[in-house]
């Protein structure tokens, strides 16, 4: 069994910021020049 | 291109912040009386809806009265936006490897690395923006190791 493998392929962890980011954003856009 | 404008889209929470206060720092993030250089470098506000560039013409209006001036800033509608290449994205979280690694982990896909509001969060903090009292409220939810949290810590210190 390759270990090294098998830890480098070990699904990260979404961050919590993320997970809880809810799907109701808005868009706005800007130029800054 | 030819006719392209070097733009930033935000995508965010209204509940958290309005599109009021994201006009209100955009105009103190730039000198509106100003001639824009270039089509590609000009000052605007890209509206994406009818409230939209409401409160954008509004604010244009209320800026010009409270400076005295002409504001040469333009109003417009968005039209269609590109995703500029990889490496303009999140530029200066770049610069700090070691930060970027650990959250290049969780996210392979670039878009995904990119579209991430951690990211966002890292790479502000890594320009300089951000204070430790905030980072501190928010330093455990950005999917850091106790190692990147250690070394973003000292990096907004200073």
């Amino acid at each position: 069994m390759n270990l090294a493998y098998t830890l480098e392929t070990k699904p990260a962890e979404i961050p919590p910021i993320d997970a809880a980011a809810p799907g109701v954003f808005e868009t706005a856009s800007f130029g800054l020049g | 291109m030819g006719d392209h404008t070097e733009t930033v889209q935000l995508d965010y929470d209204p509940q958290r912040i309005t599109y009021a206060q994201l006009l209100d720092i955009f105009w103190k993030s730039h000198e509106p009386t100003r001639r824009s250089w270039s089509r590609q470098y000009m000052h605007a506000v890209f509206y994406h809806n009818e409230a939209q560039r409401r409160q954008a013409l509004a604010s244009r209006a209320a800026v010009e009265q409270k400076i005295g001036h002409a504001v040469r800033t333009e109003v417009v509608s968005v039209r269609s936006f590109t995703m500029a290449e990889d490496y303009h994205q999140k530029y200066t979280l770049k610069s700090h490897q070691a930060l970027q690694s650990e959250l290049a982990r969780v996210y392979p896909n670039p878009r995904d690395f990119v579209d991430s509001p951690a990211v966002t969060r890292l790479n502000g903090y890594a320009g300089g923006h951000g204070t430790a009292d905030q980072l501190s409220r928010e330093i455990d939810i950005l999917g850091l190791s106790a190692e990147g949290k250690k070394r973003l810590a000292d990096l907004v210190r200073r």
